[in-house]
């Protein structure tokens, strides 16, 4: 970890690579997929490059074996990337699962899936429908620790999707079946079955995976929560899961929470009861700042919520990289949101620094080239805090 | 009782994968519309014999995109939540004069509108827009009064097509208060067009509570109002309703994949028949079909089929 305070980390998914989806999926591997493997591979450090593209050279027709041995030298790749990018903690990268939200759900009980559903333009994404008390059969993301544990070197984080995102991201036919249309109560019977179905993932499925992880030594757990604010009414009952989802565990692991692309303000001011029981808030800010170098508010516009936790307890965590755009910010540009979130937090060990959010859209040259111009920046602003 | 399918309907499984090959330049622009043809057909199919049917706007991305197509200096900007939901509309950025291009509106609407030339112009159609304050909201660089002269040009060209019903959709009800200036924009715009058309224009408002701006929503002269009965009382709905307008009744619940149980439908009948003639109602999804999958929203729409 960072002796100087500005701890670096990612916040969630890489995007996988040509050879493992295309392994995985069933489709043939190019010449392209196994030079690419190689490069990185070299690139990267991996000391067994060349048993990965004697696997690979198969080209099709994957056994499950060595399908697992594909996934964890994806897992393998991913971890290093983000080391070798120089960041303090490390995971990698979502390479063993589909994506946040699918992932955990087809791994709880009490649901199904149906189809896609558009999130934006032509891409889509597949929503389940929870049909029964949702539970788990064993915690879903141990296995995955004991992958990374193998092989990093640095401190690993593990991100999960918590509790209000599952719930808010998934259809609900159990609880809310009697609600009857046009009722004059209709608006508190749909409020007290999202409330219902809101408690018994919390209860039955989210805090008992925190405390396998935790069981299993995970020190640093992230929740995932980019619908937090999805719904204005409802930031009560995401406080309160998320108090629910970590209880005696409070202060016992660093526990952060990542919201992104959402209304902030709507968080406020009850975010601030989650004192004492996160420790880090991470939002995204890069998305709506300027792309000047500087230190004023108006060169650093994306980052104007941050007065809000000035008076708090919470570590900071700032996006610095926008990572829906293939734009590389320099180092410098990287120094100066820094040094402006410094200005308000004024306190070097409350900052982290990271990404708005994952960077799976983004290529992983582009990714590698972000995050380690991220941590040059970090430097450079230690540097004029004269931590360094 | 009828039932009416306004807005985007959902792409089947097919068209999805399909749309994303053809992004991913792994198949041909031919094959794309192929499935797409399916798609309206089967939809077509789904609404036979109905008294306005929709074309489910297959093609578009949301309600939005297509004025990107009509008017000029008008750039797709940056993606903004779509309400309360987990999907995402793209602010249109307009530019300092923005004009519909006039002579291209018989082709932009036979393609938008017609599922390029696979209704014909005297089909019984519901046709959807966006409503002022929602297109404002998903806009930047244009004002109010700019929205509703672009608007008005537009719906006039539509609605000189005949056997159509105009369906304005808007959320902004209940999401955020509208000011005095604003309603004013409103109400006058809809006079505006009531002078030029009999054809029925109603309002479909969604996701939020309105009934604290009823005396507004009644004031203004469409045909027909839409409520979503998940978060609105049908009571409080009906105490002022204009006994000589439509009533569409969001009861087709599209944020959960839940088959409407007749039970549920029944109580809400037996509550309705005590207000409005059946023949002044259409049934309705209470918001975007687009927030289910097709083969669920299919379903949907067969069970209320069956049940009225």
């Amino acid at each position: 970890m960072s002796s100087i305070g500005l701890v670096t980390h990612e916040i969630g998914s890489l995007a996988k690579t040509p050879w493992r989806l295309k392994a995985l999926s069933g489709a043939v591997l190019n010449a392209s997929d196994l030079k690419a493997a190689v490069e990185w591979g070299r690139c990267l450090h991996i000391a067994n490059v060349e048993r990965l593209h004697a696997l690979l050279a198969k080209r099709q027709g994957f056994t499950l074996d060595e399908r697992a041995e594909i996934l964890r030298f994806s897992s393998l790749f991913a971890t290093k990337l983000l080391e070798q990018a120089g960041l303090d903690l490390v995971w990698d990268g979502e390479q063993q699962r589909v994506e946040m939200y699918e992932y955990a759900a087809r791994r709880m009980t009490g649901f199904t899936f149906g189809g896609h559903i558009r999130s934006f333009d032509n891409k889509y994404y597949c929503k389940g429908s929870c049909v029964h008390r949702p539970g788990f059969e064993r915690p879903f993301h141990v296995q995955e620790y004991r992958q990374i544990v193998e092989f990093a070197t640095k401190p690993i984080k593990i991100p999960l999707t918590g509790a209000y995102t599952m719930m808010d991201w998934t259809y609900d036919e159990n609880y809310s079946a009697a609600v009857v249309p046009g009722k004059v109560d209709v608006r508190e019977q749909q409020r007290k079955a999202r409330r219902e179905f809101l408690e018994d993932i919390t209860q039955r499925v989210i805090y008992p995976n925190i405390k396998a992880l935790y069981e299993q030594g995970v020190r640093y757990i992230q929740l995932d929560e980019p619908a937090a604010t999805t719904k204005r009414d409802e930031v009560h009952e995401f406080i309160q899961a998320t108090k629910k989802s970590i209880g005696d565990m409070a202060g016992k692991a660093f526990f952060s929470v990542h919201i992104c692309f959402s209304d902030y303000r709507h968080l406020f001011p009850q975010l601030k009861e989650l004192q004492g029981i996160l420790d880090e808030v991470h939002f995204e800010y890069a998305n709506r700042d300027t792309k000047e170098l500087g230190i004023t508010p108006t060169q650093r516009v994306g980052y104007e919520i941050l007065h809000q936790f000035k008076n708090t307890s919470f570590k900071v965590g700032i996006g610095v990289l926008d990572v829906h755009t293939d734009f590389i910010e320099s180092p410098e540009l990287v120094r100066d949101r820094i040094l402006y979130v410094h200005k308000i937090i004024n306190d070097p060990t409350r900052l982290y620094i990271s990404p708005d959010c994952g960077l799976r859209t983004r290529t992983w040259e582009v990714s590698f080239q972000k995050l380690k111009n991220m941590v040059e920046g970090r430097n450079l602003a230690a540097k004029a805090l004269g931590l360094l | 009782m009828n039932i009416l399918l306004p807005g985007q309907y959902p792409r089947s499984e097919r068209l999805v994968v399909a749309t994303r090959d053809f992004d991913r330049h792994r198949s041909s622009e031919a094959d794309l519309k192929r499935i797409q043809h399916d798609d309206v057909q089967q939809f077509r199919e789904l609404q036979k014999d109905w008294p306005y049917i929709s074309s489910g706007f297959f093609h578009w991305q949301d309600l939005m995109r297509p004025f990107s197509a009509i008017v000029d200096e008008i750039q797709v900007g940056t993606l903004l939540r779509f309400y309360e939901t987990n999907t995402f509309w793209r602010r249109l950025d307009f530019g300092a004069h923005p004009k519909v291009h006039v002579q291209q509106l018989d082709a932009w609407i036979e393609e938008y509108f017609l599922a390029e030339g696979m209704y014909s112009q005297a089909d019984p159609m519901v046709l959807t827009l966006p409503f002022l304050y929602l297109f404002r909201d998903f806009s930047q660089g244009i004002a109010l009064e700019l929205v509703a002269e672009l608007l008005a040009q537009i719906v006039m060209k539509l609605l000189s097509m005949p056997n159509k019903m105009l369906c304005f959709f808007e959320p902004t009800f209940g999401w955020r208060k509208l000011t005095a200036e604003e309603k004013a924009i409103g109400r006058t715009f809809i006079m505006r067009l009531k002078e030029h058309t009999k054809q029925p224009i109603c309002l479909w408002s969604c996701f939020f509570c309105v009934e604290h701006e009823l005396d507004f929503i009644y004031a203004l002269p469409f045909d027909g109002f839409g409520f979503d009965f998940y978060r609105n009382s049908l009571s409080k709905c009906m105490d002022k309703f204009p006994k000589d307008k439509l009533l569409l009744a969001g009861i087709i619940n599209t944020e959960s994949s839940l088959i409407e149980p007749k039970k549920n439908v029944a109580a809400f009948f037996q509550m309705l028949h005590t207000y409005l003639p059946e023949t002044q109602v259409y049934i309705t999804p209470n918001g975007p079909a687009e927030l289910l999958t097709r083969e669920v929203m299919d379903h949907k729409v067969r069970n209320m089929q069956e049940i009225i």
